[in-house]
């Protein structure tokens, strides 16, 4: 795996963490908005049942006053209240999110189905003048219903609504520290929201006790005895606790969301005096009683006392009920916008943030990787024998200081290098000068050998006729073959050093490097062969070659040698043809000489490249350097060179020349 | 040239076998003057300027200088630039004898001044040959006057 790709794999994780977060802030947005609805449509249900509540109060008391008064506007309001619970049931049946809250909302209706038959069973007695019955109906059968297992099943299911409620907020708290930004102003409105949720049910709760002290109050109206007064004074005690409750709640919240102070304890002074107001008749009908004066009185105190009853206590306490729920909606519709603001600015910051990263990331990968390929560039380069390059990479860090060691390296691998060529260049530099010495005096020797034999004929100083034969042996065959095997040796020895004194001197050269037209390299050279080629009735064909990037003097070198060789060892059993041809790659230039001459057997061709080799049958004149001239040559500039030989039918030299090695040196 | 001239020719070598090879074939060429053989750089320059071993020594400044590079104490190239920048010596003419073939060292002793650049070949022939040459060229060549 290479390291592109596995910074695109991190990269690809850090993306992939982000989108994750970004969905969680997104998925806890959604979350609150869900619980919020959630929150909305339980409050709603929670206010539905309540009116329920109330109205069915009101319900109660338009019946006792239908019994007491027999007015048809009473029972007429009772059948109103009746169409508007129904229809309030209605809504909640729609709105109830559990089957088992259907079930007990089902069940709370039942009860009050049952309730409403039995108060029509009440009216009817009524009408009919069996006014005892209806009172017995309505009284015994009818309130200890609505009073007891009706209450009881609603209270439940209120409580339910409200357990649902704070389990919401508690959630929405949970969610709402997941997401950023959301500040204390949200959590204040919860707060708020949730003491309204209390409030409510606080009403709720009062508004169950001043139901209990009316009801109370009208049975002491229909019989006011002793023991429903004392009865009505020790409710009242109760009753007063409540509304010093209320009161307690209304000054000790200061949280937004709620009915402001003034207005909630306005209503609940209404609602406090219109209480004491009904108190007081009731007082007054019993005093009047006790007086045995009840009868007279009874009337308009019974007509005032239900107004305020139905018109004033039980209507503002719907209305309270009403507001409050308004404001509880008020205050989720702000919390679902500001918490939607706070994931969609949250999500923005994250994906900003993502792309921030990624494209950092992606910046430094790129410097990365463009680092270290100029380091492999370089390297290719310095390691194909070019050790003048040095590799450049910008900046401080890790990957320049590994430019820098790496450029000390060849730094010292060309010192070395240098010290190896000119250790070589004065070795054969100086065995020289012992040469000159061995071949001059082997001159000299020669001299004075011929002088001497030319004195010795002169003056014929031995008689002795053997001796004079064998003198003459020495002077004119023994002593001149010695001095030439010296002299052929010291030759030999010369060339030798001659040869790698050139060799030296190859990599020492400056190269100037240019585009060379290779056709005309080769026709040129080609025309130096022109008698040689007659002489062996040989031809030469040379097609259209590509151009390279190289050094003029170098490349001409490496020609003159090729074709040398190639017409040098042309079979001349058979007509010799020399062939050059040659294409452009992707890298730079590749030439081909082929010949159909004798051949080199594959023993050989690891050889024939090496110094002072020479390959086949050693009958025709040559160093043996001139291979490992060209191979030198061809190496500085990257390039290579090889072989394809069949023994008697003829030999390829092939040879590419790239051009990278000189891109930015060309003028 | 007249041979009885008692001017002289200065050989810097420190290879006597060189040293002797090079007179020999100046001899056969048909120089007769004397020649003074010298193994070292600071001899030579010492010679030429009468100092160190040669104060107060007599002798008049040689005809012609032959000078190989490779030499012990001074090299060639030193003691070539020492005469070239002294006016005394400036004038006498410097053949530079050496087995270096480096074209960049022959560019750098003419740079310097030397007259003519000789190299000593291997084959025998053409050393002597080269030598020979060189007699004959001294031997029509008139020396400037000191």
């Amino acid at each position: 795996m290479s390291i592109q790709r596995k910074l695109t794999f991190l990269l690809a994780v850090i993306g992939a963490i982000l989108g994750l977060f970004a969905g969680a802030m997104a998925w806890n947005a959604a979350l609150v908005t869900a619980e919020m609805r959630t929150v909305r449509a339980e409050a709603g249900n929670f206010k539905d049942l309540g009116r329920i509540r109330v109205f069915h109060y009101r319900q109660m008391h338009l019946a006792t006053q239908f019994l007491l008064s027999g007015r048809e506007e009473s029972k007429s309001d009772f059948n109103l209240l009746d169409g508007e619970i129904v229809g309030l049931f209605k809504a909640l049946r729609r709105g109830a999110r559990r089957e088992a809250d259907r079930e007990k909302l089902s069940s709370v209706e039942t009860d009050y189905r049952r309730i409403i038959a039995l108060v029509q069973t009440a009216f009817a007695l009524k009408t009919r003048g069996k006014m005892s019955e209806a009172v017995a109906v309505l009284e015994g059968q009818a309130e200890p219903l609505s009073t007891g297992i009706f209450q009881k099943k609603a209270d439940d299911l209120m409580a339910l609504y409200v357990l649902r409620i704070e389990g919401s907020y508690d959630e929405t708290i949970l969610h709402l520290g997941a997401l950023p930004w959301l500040g204390a102003r949200n959590l204040k409105t919860i707060d708020g929201a949730r003491s309204a949720i209390r409030y409510y049910n606080l009403l709720d709760k009062t508004t169950l006790l001043i139901n209990g002290q009316v009801k109370e109050l009208l049975d002491y109206l229909i019989a006011p005895t002793d023991a429903n007064s004392r009865e009505l004074e020790n409710y009242n005690v109760d009753v007063k606790r409540a509304f010093a409750e209320w009161e307690k709640i209304i000054q000790g919240q200061e949280v937004p969301g709620v009915p402001g102070e003034d207005g909630d304890l306005k209503v609940m002074r209404t609602v406090e005096h219109a209480y004491h107001e009904i108190l007081e008749s009731a007082r007054n009908i019993h005093a009047l009683a006790s007086a045995g004066r009840a009868r007279e009185s009874l009337e308009p105190l019974e007509s005032r006392t239900l107004f305020m009853i139905d018109n004033i206590l039980l209507s503002t306490l719907d209305a309270a009920l009403y507001d409050s729920r308004k404001e509880i909606e008020d205050a989720h519709n702000r919390l679902i916008a500001s918490t939607m603001t706070a994931g969609a600015f949250s999500l923005a910051v994250v994906v900003g943030i993502g792309l921030a990263l990624f494209w950092a990331s992606h910046r430094l990968v790129r410097e990365l990787i463009s680092g270290i390929q100029e380091l492999k560039t370089g390297t290719e380069i310095i390691g194909s024998g070019y050790l003048d390059h040095r590799i450049v990479v910008a900046g401080n860090d890790e990957l320049g200081s590994l430019a820098q060691s790496f450029n000390r390296m060849t730094d010292s691998l060309k010192d070395g290098n240098e010290d190896l060529r000119s250790f070589i260049y004065s070795l054969s530099h100086d065995l020289r000068s012992p040469l000159v010495n061995i071949k001059g005096f082997s001159g000299e020797l020669g001299g004075l050998v011929r002088e001497l034999d030319a004195l010795l004929r002169r003056s014929r100083v031995s008689s002795d006729e053997r001796d004079r034969v064998r003198l003459q042996n020495i002077l004119e065959n023994d002593l001149p073959a010695s001095l030439r095997f010296i002299v052929l040796s010291t030759e030999r020895i010369s060339e030798h050093m001659n040869a790698v004194l050139k060799l030296s001197l190859v990599g020492q050269r400056e190269l100037k490097p240019e585009r060379l037209d290779m056709t005309s390299l080769f026709r040129s050279a080609e025309s130096r062969f022109a008698g040689e080629l007659l002489r062996r009735n040989a031809t030469m064909h040379i097609e259209d070659l590509p151009w390279v990037i190289a050094d003029g003097k170098a490349m001409q070198e490496v020609i003159s040698q090729l074709l040398d060789n190639a017409v040098k060892y042309l079979d001349p059993r058979r007509p010799g043809l020399v062939t050059v041809f040659g294409q452009r790659t992707e890298e730079g230039a590749l030439i081909h000489v082929r010949d159909n001459g004798r051949g080199i057997a594959k023993e050989d061709l690891d050889k024939i490249f090496g110094l002072f080799r020479r390959a086949g049958r050693q009958d025709i004149p040559g160093d043996g350097m001139g291979l490992a001239y060209v191979k030198a040559l061809v190496r500085r500039h990257n390039g290579r060179i090889w072989c394809e030989s069949q023994i008697n039918a003829g030999t390829t030299f092939s040879l590419s020349v790239p051009d990278a090695k000189f891109i930015g040196e060309t003028k | 040239m007249d041979n009885q001239q008692p001017v002289m020719i200065l050989l810097v070598e420190d290879d006597s076998g060189h040293a002797l090879l090079i007179e020999k074939n100046l001899r056969r060429a048909g120089i007769t003057n004397k020649i003074i053989t010298l193994d070292n750089g600071q001899n030579a320059v010492d010679f030429l300027f009468k100092e160190g071993a040669y104060s107060g020594a007599g002798h008049p400044s040689p005809l012609l200088i032959l000078l190989d590079l490779n030499l012990p104490v001074l090299d060639g190239y030193q003691v070539l630039k020492i005469i070239k920048n002294d006016e005394r010596t400036k004038a006498i003419p410097v053949v530079i004898l050496t087995t270096t073939e480096d074209p960049r060292e022959v560019a750098r002793c003419y740079e310097l001044g030397c007259n003519v650049y000789i190299t000593k070949p291997v084959e025998y022939e053409k050393f002597s040959d080269a030598i020979r040459k060189l007699g004959l060229f001294l031997s029509i060549v008139k020396v400037p006057e000191q």
